[in-house]
Order: structure tokens, then C-alpha cells, then sequence
């Protein structure tokens, strides 16, 4: 067996967490709750390895000969910034979360209103070359569930059939997003399985 | 001049350099990109920081007892092997911290798709059909009931795969399943046209916060 | 003669090799130690240094014919072996035979056969030629000064032949010969051909076929066209070999000879010599230069007369006797060793230079004389002569030019068939967005609504109403929610919209707010939240109201950390001081232990994480979600279930949320008409692409069934 310490340290976290899920044994309750608390702060220091990773990229990138990438100094500049003002003003200062606010959202938000033009545009292409029904479906459904979300029913509020038709029309979605969330749950149950069952192990690249 | 306005200032000109994007790809948009990119970076690690080194590993192992300590230091040596990651010739020592990570998380998924989302969605879908519930518009309740078990189902049978061996050359699914499986395609494409609807609406929204911004932004300067 | 160097590959042999140990051809020795290839390579050979192109043969080859033939300056002049002797012996002795068993030429199936043109393809060179009709040989009396000029592809050429009779274009002849003989109607060279093949015949009592065709030891020099007719006098020494002193020279063949001539004749030379032809070694250039007229010999003055000609004749006379008379060496003769093309190849030198070397390297070093190994490759200097020109026909010029496009057609990258777009992208794609961004700002800018705030609600609308409600009606204590920032900036300004009503609201009624965020933007996207949602609030107390738990790392396992212990999954404020001691946190030992839960999300993975993680373990304590437009319809089933109490999905679902809480202007209310707008705009987009693509597709459909 590949990497067998590995995996028995997967296998055996993954166990105790998940009989703690369903065995109401307050010591085993205990345990698994330090287990997921020590997760998270191994997930903590992953996501801090790959920040250094990501400068580290960036370094590379802006001392490389040949394809030199100017734009990674305004990276590095940024992110060296950043991280001295946060560690000199802390998180919960107000100047240092301009930084979110003032920057992240702008740039966030202005990249979903490109989307917004995006999506418009592919509006128009929306029965552009398909073919069979389910695609006429989905454009049919788009525009009936765009028309909900407008608000320009609600004109009719006093007319009973439209108070029916469009409850009728909220759940129509219900039942494939059901469908989907059964199945993104089978999902993870099966791939969760495989990994505890070392059928699959991700961790041993 | 006020740091709201410098703020404010920037985050004008950042919404500008992305909505230049619509244009076209070009430098300013990669500007903007970049920046949002160490930005981001520099905000996070300083939250980790903060809030998971600091509050979790240093000062528990500063301040607690013995035996917490002993505790605190085990996902302290394991972050450490992360730390041979970064480099390819060792990068091997930090399995041992991902196969951790990999287990905790796999057994969090499979008790939270069970509890959470099949049993909860399985009650969901039966919920309708209970006789106890108030008798109060029975039948459009019934009928609701019966439509979203039957769009659940046909739903679930569109993403089985699994095939029954005909004979030495033809695998073929069932019929009933390849039935159900073009039925459930009709309510999956119901809910991604509402996706997309929503998708479109939520950008729209965003597109217009930002305009509204712009326009206010001048509207502050000018008056 | 230490070595033997192969004609085709340069390869060293071993003197007594019959063949080239390298490429195995047939090596046919020379006395001097160089070689000669088979006859019919030979004939090659001399037909490209006549010309590459074969158009105007019979010219060249009558001129080279009789240069050959009558070539006096070679060694034979001075020394005819015995071999010589015995050949023309026995071709006097063939002759007679031939003479009583030869039947007429058209009685002989294999010449016939031999001179059609299927065949013609499978012969070698040699043998096309000797078997193309040869001219009788000229007197000397009749034959032309050698001044004419040899015409190779189309430039002239000393012909020595006098006034040929055929036409300069070998092919026309060719085709001429096979195709007008059997009608009768032969032009007039064809029919004075005739005439002199039936003189020949009558001289000869035979046609002028050479003897090779009939299995003949003697061959005929069929690049010098000697044709039987013409009678060589075996009975007295040639002139120079008189003139040489020799006397005694045998008819015996030696070896290297009774390889070689079966299969080429090339020493047919010999049987011909004549002193009305210069040697051909002063003519070499000829053959290169393809354009030099020489006058004949015999009007040139004996100073202008070629020098090597007379050189020879000098030389031969003075060489030593020889030292084995029973072996007489073969000598190529002066005009053919000059122009063999082994010297472009293998030069002279290195023979002598291999014989006195000595090994330098490998298990042999030390040793003289041995064959050398890698030495020689290096000693061969680049060919001097340009690569031969490949004879190919039209036809076979345009089957190699479909071949090579095929070729290269096969290696060309396919191209992608670019589907013509209805417009150019870029450009629609520009116009759009100006006209929706043009659009909105009108609208906002203007403020103009296009209708009123959505007077139906959904159910799920209305449970989160009436859920806020009950929170803010909670008092002595009042509500403490633990709200969940789990939003991206991306959606911030819809999600704060749609967040600002209930949080106002709770907060006006004293709640108390315990925020955490699994997105590393939430803590902060939170402070201003709360900062927007309580603007003009007199009542509101920050630090007794809200508090800020910070980032949860790691995502659904934080979640679950958070649903067991929540001090242990967030143990400090985002500045990091510890949270626990807060009182606004006293007394919560898990989440259930809130009077509710307030997620707000843009994403359905992070709301299912939520779901599954924690509403288990809240005991039924209300789960409200504020969600973004594009995940509510994933969301929804949780509600259906049961699983979650209320939902507000998106600026529609804010706009609703204001209406039943009767919110007159608000910032809902300030974008609903361009949101509005902006929704109508999309539709109107959707369906006229769809009408124009459905028209499109109809005409396109109607116009295939036309067609």
C-alpha cells in the first residue's frame, strides 16, 4: 500500500469524526470535536502556505528573464502593504477594512456587472443554434422566471389565478434543485466514503 | 482631503478600470486585477493571522494548562510539515497533514450529507403526503406534493449512470430509468433556467450598485 | 595495386574482390587499380556527359560513336593485347556464323521484341541504344570533318558522321521508327536509312545487330554505336600500334575483361581504333561543356591537333616494356579515363596515399597498409560533378508534382471552418453593454419607476418576515442572533440591500447580533453592514448590540467546530482579544443556545454547508437565509423541507420584504426601477434573438427544402 501512515492517520481522524456524528458518547463527542478543531487550524496554516506560495509565484514571475511580468510587482506591492497594515492596525480596525470595502468590493462588484453584460449579451444567442427540447425548455424557463423576479406581476396581485399560478411556478424549480441536492449529497457521501475506505487517497501526491 | 473621500476616490477609479473590461482586455482591467489580487492575499493572511495562529495555536499554548499545551502542540507539528509543501524535494513530509485534513473533512461531508441534506430533503419530500398535518387546502398540497416527489426522483434518475449487462456486448439501463431519466431532464432544465434567471438578476443588481455608486460619487463631488 | 575502389559507393576493396564489399555491385578492374562499372552503367555515364537530355541522340551518339571509334591516342594503339586479337577472332568466326544462321530481321522474334516499345522501358541504356537503328558506319571518306557540332538539348555538338539522315529529336525518331515503319510510309532520313542498312546488309550479308543481342561473346560497343556493318581488318595490327613498336599482343581476355564485357562491351573501343579521331581525353570538355565544335582532326594542323593525342602516342612509345607479357594490363583509354566519373569521387591519389599509411588507431594501429578504415571516408572530397539529373517524361513530372501536393496538403494544419457569426461579436457585444450601462444610469440617474414594489409575496418571503418579527418581539433579553456574513464583495451591494430592512429592524428592537463568516471578506462586509444598517438608529448600541466572532477558517469543518463549541471555533474577536468573556456572549454554550440563526449568502455550497453543519444542531431554533438572487433556487428546497424558516432572495425579494414591512423610500426603492428596466432589457434581448434566429432558422429551413 502506497503512503500506509497517511492513510491510516485518514482512515482514523475520519472515523472518530464521523461516529462522533451518530454515537452520543460524550468523550467520543470530546474528541472529535478537538480533532475538527485541530483541522481547522492545520486548514488555517494551509491557507497561510498558500498565500507564500502565491508571492512566491509572483516573485518568480517578476525575476524571470523571459517572460517577466510587470504586472506581479503591483501584486506583490499590494499584498506586502496589506499585511503590514493588518498586522500594525489589526483586523477589526476600521482603516484596514477600507480595504475590503474600498477595494474588493469595487473591483468584485465591477466584475459582476461585466458579467451582467456578458450574460445579456448571450441573451441574445440564447436559441442560437440548438437543437431538441431541453434547450428551449431552459430558455422558456429563463424568461418565465426573469419575469417573476421583475416584480411586473405583481400588477395582478388582486387576480386569484395569478397568486396561484406563479406559487405554482416557485415550486417548478424545487423539484430538479431536489434532485441536484440528492445527488451533490450522494456525492459527497460516496466520495467521503472512498477516502475513508482508502479507495481513494488525495493526500498522497 | 477626508479618508472617506481618498477611499472613495479609489474605488471610483477601481470600478471604472473593471468596467473597462466590457471594452475589451487591457491593461488598466489587469491593473485593477492584480491589485485586487495582493490586496486580497495580504487581507487574508493577516486574518489567519489573527484569527487562527494567534487565537488559536499561540495563545492557548501560552496560557493553557500542561496538558493543553501537549494538546496544542499536535496541530502545531502538523501545520509545520505543511510547511515542506513549498518545497518539491520535501513536499512529501506534508502528506501526512493533508491525510488529516482529507479525513476530518471526509467524515465531516458524509455525516453532513446525511443529516443535513438527505435525510432533511427525503423528510421534505414525504412531508406533503402527512395525513396529520392540518387538512387546511389538502388537495393543492397533496398535488404540490406529488409533483415534487415525482421531479425529485426523475431528477435523481438522470444522474444514474449504472447500466444492467444485456448480454456479452450491449449494456443498457433500464427502461423505466431511461423514462424517468428524460422527465427528470425537463425539471433540471427548469431550475437551471431559474438559475439562470437569478443569475442574471443578481449581476443586474451588482451592475447597478455600482452605477448608482458612480453617480452618486459625482453627484458628492459637484455638489 | 593495393585496393580497389568501388565506382557506386567509393568503398576500398581488396584487390581480388569481384564485388564491393559494401554496396555488392560487380567491381570490374583496371590495371591502374580504378574501376570501371558494368557496361551498361558505363554507357550511362557517357550519355550524360554527351547530354542529360536524350533529345537529340543520334547526333551525339554518331558523334561520340565515331570520336570513339576512332580514337587513336589510347593505349590499345600502342600495345594491342592478345585478348584483342582472340576477340576479333572470334568475331570473325561469330560473323561467319552469323552470316549462314542469322535469319532476316524481321524474322527474329527477339529483336523485335527487344525494339518495341514496351520493352524499351526494361532494357538498360546500353542496350536501348544499340538497339535503336544504327547508321551504317561512315567511310572514312564519307564521314563529316569532326567541326560539327554535337547537339546536346538543343546545342550542337561534333557530330564526325558527316551529314546524319535522322532528325535531331530522339524521340521523334523513337516513335518515328516503331510507328511509320509498319505503315510503309517512312520519311525520306527513314527511307535513306533503309537504303543504307540494306548496303550494309549487303556488305555484310547481315543486319547491323550487335552481337551481344545474339549471345555473342564480343560485344559491341554500344556507346560507340559500332554496328556489325562495320568491319574491323583483324588482320593487320592497328596503325598505332604499329606505330607503337608493339608486335605481339594476345587475343586473350584477361579477367577484369571477361567480367566486364558481357555486360557492357566497353572495350569495344579497342576494335576500332582510328587515327582520323583525336583522342577523346583532349575532348573531355565536350561532354561538360555540351557546346564546343571541334574541327576534324585530320584538317587540323599536327600543332593544333591535340595535345594529348600526340602526347600519348609519344608516351606509349617511350613506356618500359612490360614486365609480365602474358598478363597484358587493360588500360582505359585516354578520352574514358578522363572523364570516368570515379575521379569526381575517388580521387587517384588516395590509392597511393592508403597503400603508404599506416594505421594510427583501433587493433590494427601500427600496421602499413592494411585497408583503411575510417581514414578514407574523410579523403573523399565533395563531388566535383553536379548530381545526376533524373530523365523523367511529363507524365512523370506531373505524377511527382500530384504526389509532392498530396504531401504537402497532408502536412498543412487542417483549418478550423470559422462559423460566420449573425454579427461580428466584439462589436454587438460593445453595443450591448453601452445600451444596458446607458439604460440603468437613466434610470437611476432619472429615478423614474417603471412600476410599483411587488404587492405578492412568496411564502418563504413571508415566513422570514414574520420570523424577524418574532425576533424583534423577543425582550428581557432580547434576541441574540448569530448572523452569518457568508458573502462574497462581489454581491455586496444586492445583499446589503436586501440585508438592511431586517437588520434595522432587529437591531431597533435591541437584538443582539453575533456575526462569523466563513468568507475571509465577511468580518469586514459585517462591520458595514451593521454600520449601513443602523445609520440614524438612535437606539442602537454597537458594542453592546453586535459582535464581531471574525473568520471562520476552513469551511465546513469550521462549521461542524462551530455547531459543537462555538467558543472553541471562534475564540476571539477579529483584533483578537478573546470574545468569551464579552457579556453579550454569556451563557452560550452551543448554538442552540441563540435564538436563531441569520445566514446571508450568495452561494448554495456555502448555505448546504450551513444546512448540514449547523441547523442540526440549532434544536429548532429558527434558520432564516438572505440570499442572493442566483442561489435561492437551490435554497429553496430547504425550505420546503422545512429545514429553513424563511428566505429572502435577492432585490426582489428585499422589495417584497419592504412592502410588508411597510418601508416607504429605501434604497430597494431607488433601484427597483432600473433593476426593473435592466430585467426588461434582457427579456426584450431574449426574445428578439430569438425571433431573429427563429426567422432565420425558417427561412433556412424553407429554402433547404427548396433546394
Amino acid at each position: 500500500m502506497r503512503a500506509p501512515l497517511s492513510t491510516a492517520i485518514a482512515i482514523a481522524a475520519g472515523i472518530v469524526v464521523l461516529l462522533g456524528y451518530f454515537l452520543p458518547v460524550p468523550e467520543l463527542k470530546m474528541i472529535r470535536s478537538m480533532l475538527i478543531d485541530w483541522a481547522v487550524i492545520v486548514a488555517g496554516i494551509a491557507g497561510l502556505i498558500a498565500i507564500i506560495h502565491l508571492v512566491k509565484v509572483h516573485i518568480k514571475k517578476l525575476s524571470s528573464e523571459q517572460n517577466r511580468d510587470y504586472y506581479s510587482l503591483i501584486t506583490l506591492i499590494a499584498f506586502f502593504f496589506t499585511l503590514a497594515a493588518g498586522l500594525l492596525l489589526s483586523p477589526s480596525d476600521q482603516r484596514f477594512q477600507q480595504v475590503v470595502t474600498s477595494i474588493q468590493v469595487p473591483v468584485e462588484a465591477s466584475l459582476m456587472g461585466v458579467l451582467a453584460i456578458s450574460l445579456t449579451y448571450a441573451s441574445i444567442r440564447l436559441f442560437q443554434r440548438r437543437k431538441g427540447w431541453m434547450p428551449i425548455i431552459f430558455a422558456v424557463s429563463a424568461v418565465v422566471f426573469l419575469i417573476l423576479a421583475s416584480g411586473f406581476l405583481s400588477i395582478a396581485d388582486q387576480v386569484p389565478l395569478v397568486k396561484t399560478l406563479m406559487s405554482a411556478l416557485n415550486m417548478l424549480p424545487v423539484a430538479g434543485a431536489r434532485g441536484i441536492l440528492l445527488g451533490i449529497a450522494l456525492g459527497s457521501l460516496t466520495t467521503g466514503l472512498r477516502i475513508l475506505l482508502a479507495a481513494d487517497r488525495p493526500y498522497s501526491g | 482631503m477626508p479618508t472617506d473621500i481618498i477611499w472613495s476616490l479609489v474605488a471610483f477609479f477601481l470600478t471604472l478600470l473593471v468596467l473597462s473590461y466590457a471594452l475589451g482586455d487591457n491593461p488598466l482591467f489587469h491593473i485593477a486585477a492584480y491589485l485586487f489580487v495582493g490586496v486580497t492575499a495580504g487581507y487574508v493572511a493577516v486574518l489567519i493571522i489573527y484569527q487562527v495562529l494567534l487565537a488559536k495555536l499561540v495563545m492557548p499554548i501560552l496560557s493553557a494548562p500542561m496538558e493543553q499545551k501537549f494538546l496544542n502542540v499536535i496541530p502545531l507539528v502538523l501545520g509545520g510539515l505543511l510547511i515542506f509543501k513549498l518545497f518539491p524535494r520535501t513536499a512529501r513530509l506534508g502528506n501526512l497533514s493533508m491525510a488529516f485534513l482529507v479525513g476530518v473533512g471526509a467524515a465531516v461531508a458524509i455525516g453532513g450529507a446525511l443529516t443535513g441534506t438527505l435525510f432533511g430533503q427525503v423528510r421534505g419530500a414525504i412531508s406533503p403526503f402527512d395525513l396529520a398535518a392540518s387538512e387546511e387546502d389538502l388537495f393543492p398540497r397533496l398535488a404540490g406534493g406529488v409533483i415534487l416527489l415525482f421531479g425529485s426522483m426523475t431528477s435523481l434518475a438522470y444522474f444514474h449512470f449504472g447500466a444492467r449487462r444485456q448480454d456479452k456486448e450491449n449494456v443498457k439501463q433500464p427502461e423505466i430509468v431511461t423514462l424517468f431519466a428524460k422527465i427528470g431532464q425537463v425539471f433540471i432544465a427548469i431550475t437551471l433556467g431559474a438559475l439562470f434567471a437569478g443569475v442574471m438578476a443578481a449581476a443586474l443588481t451588482a451592475l447597478i450598485e455600482r452605477l448608482d455608486f458612480i453617480i452618486q460619487f459625482i453627484q458628492s463631488l459637484f455638489s | 595495386m593495393s585496393e580497389v575502389i568501388c565506382p557506386y559507393c567509393g568503398t576500398p576493396n581488396l584487390p581480388d574482390a569481384k564485388e564491393c564489399k559494401y554496396c555488392h555491385k560487380p567491381l570490374s578492374t583496371r590495371q591502374d587499380g580504378e574501376m570501371t562499372p558494368p557496361g551498361s552503367d558505363n554507357l550511362d555515364w557517357l550519355a550524360n556527359l554527351r547530354g542529360a537530355d536524350r533529345d537529340e541522340p543520334w547526333q551525339g551518339e554518331s558523334a561520340e560513336e565515331n570520336q570513339g571509334s576512332r580514337t587513336p591516342g589510347g593505349p590499345e594503339e600502342d600495345d594491342v593485347p592478345e585478348w584483342l586479337e582472340r576477340i576479333r577472332r572470334r568475331s570473325m568466326e561469330d560473323r561467319a556464323l552469323q552470316e549462314m544462321q542469322t535469319p532476316p530481321l524481321e524474322d527474329r522474334p527477339d529483336e523485335q521484341s527487344l525494339s518495341s516499345p514496351d520493352k524499351e522501358g526494361d532494357l538498360p541504356d546500353w542496350l536501348k541504344i544499340s538497339e535503336e537503328p544504327q547508321p551504317p558506319f561512315p567511310s572514312p571518306e564519307e564521314s563529316e570533318p569532326l567541326g560539327e557540332e554535337i547537339d546536346h538539348a538543343g546545342q550542337t555538338a561534333p557530330t564526325g558522321t558527316g551529314e546524319t539522315p535522322f532528325p535531331a529529336d530522339l524521340g521523334e525518331f523513337d516513335l518515328g521508327m516503331e510507328e511509320t515503319s509498319p505503315s510503309g510510309e517512312a520519311p525520306d532520313w527513314l527511307e535513306q536509312l533503309k537504303a543504307e542498312k540494306s548496303q550494309a546488309e549487303f556488305d555484310t550479308g547481315e543486319l547491323d545487330l550487335p552481337l551481344d543481342l545474339e549471345g555473342k561473346e564480343t560485344p559491341v560497343d554500344s556507346g560507340t554505336g559500332m554496328s556489325e556493318g562495320e568491319e574491323i581488318d583483324f588482320e593487320a595490327a592497328p596503325e598505332f600500334l604499329e606505330q607503337a613498336g608493339i608486335e605481339d599482343f594476345t587475343t586473350e581476355f584477361p579477367d577484369w575483361i571477361e567480367e566486364s564485357t558481357p555486360e557492357g562491351g566497353d572495350s569495344d573501343f579497342l576494335e576500332k581504333p582510328d587515327k582520323s579521331l583525336p583522342d577523346f581525353s583532349a575532348t573531355e570538355d565536350i561532354g561538360m561543356k555540351e557546346d564546343i565544335g571541334f574541327p576534324p582532326v585530320e584538317q587540323l594542323p599536327a600543332e593544333a591537333q591535340p595535345e594529348t593525342t600526340r602526347q600519348t602516342e609519344i608516351d606509349r612509345a617511350a613506356a618500359p616494356p612490360r614486365r609480365d607479357a602474358d598478363i597484358e594490363p587493360a588500360r582505359l583509354p585516354g578520352w574514358l579515363e578522363a572523364i570516368k566519373p570515379i575521379e569526381s569521387v575517388a580521387p587517384a591519389r588516395f590509392s597511393a596515399e592508403a597503400d603508404n599509411q599506416t594505421e594510427s588507431r583501433g587493433p590494427l594501429a601500427g600496421f602499413q597498409g592494411i585497408i583503411p578504415g575510417s581514414y578514407p571516408v574523410t579523403k573523399y572530397p565533395k563531388s566535383a560533378v553536379p548530381a545526376l539529373k533524373m530523365q523523367v517524361t511529363e507524365k512523370q513530372r506531373v505524377y511527382a508534382n500530384l504526389l509532392e501536393n498530396l504531401i504537402s496538403e497532408e502536412a498543412k494544419p487542417l483549418q478550423r471552418k470559422v462559423e460566420k457569426a449573425a454579427a461580428p461579436s466584439e462589436l454587438l457585444r460593445f453595443f450591448v453593454g453601452i445600451a444596458l450601462v446607458g439604460l440603468l444610469a437613466f434610470m437611476l440617474f432619472s429615478g423614474i419607476q417603471l412600476g410599483s414594489l411587488p404587492g405578492l409575496y412568496s411564502p418563504d418571503t413571508v415566513a422570514f418576515f414574520n420570523t424577524i418579527q418574532q425576533f424583534s418581539q423577543v425582550q428581557n433579553p432580547p434576541a441574540r442572533i448569530l448572523v452569518a456574513v457568508d458573502y462574497e464583495p462581489a454581491l455586496a451591494g444586492e445583499m446589503q440591500t436586501a440585508a438592511r430592512t431586517p437588520l434595522r429592524q432587529m437591531l431597533a428592537s435591541g437584538g443582539q447580533l453575533i456575526m462569523v463568516s466563513t468568507v475571509p471578506a465577511g468580518p469586514a462586509l459585517g462591520e458595514q453592514l451593521v454600520a449601513d444598517a443602523a445609520t440614524d438608529l438612535p437606539v442602537f448600541q454597537p458594542d453592546l448590540q453586535v459582535v464581531n466572532l471574525g473568520y471562520l477558517v476552513g469551511g465546513s469543518t469550521s462549521l461542524a467546530s462551530l455547531a459543537a463549541q462555538p467558543s472553541i471555533a471562534a475564540p476571539a474577536l477579529t483584533s483578537g482579544s478573546p470574545a468569551w468573556d464579552l457579556p453579550l456572549l454569556q451563557g452560550i454554550q452551543s448554538v442552540a443556545d441563540f435564538d436563531g440563526l441569520l445566514l446571508m449568502t450568495d452561494n448554495a455550497e456555502t448555505a448546504r454547508a450551513w444546512i448540514e453543519q449547523v441547523q442540526p444542531s440549532l434544536a429548532g431554533k429558527p434558520l432564516l437565509i438572505i440570499s442572493s438572487a442566483q442561489s435561492a433556487p437551490i435554497i429553496l428546497p430547504y425550505y420546503q423541507s422545512n429545514q429553513v424558516q424563511g428566505m429572502l432572495a435577492g432585490l426582489s425579494g428585499s422589495a417584497a420584504y419592504e412592502q410588508l414591512a411597510q418601508i416607504g423610500a429605501s434604497k430597494t426603492s431607488s433601484l427597483w426601477g432600473a433593476y426593473q428596466a435592466g430585467i426588461l432589457f434582457v427579456l426584450g434581448a431574449i426574445l428578439l434573438g430569438g425571433l431573429v434566429y427563429g426567422i432565420r432558422a425558417l427561412f433556412h429551413n424553407f429554402s433547404r427544402k427548396r433546394a
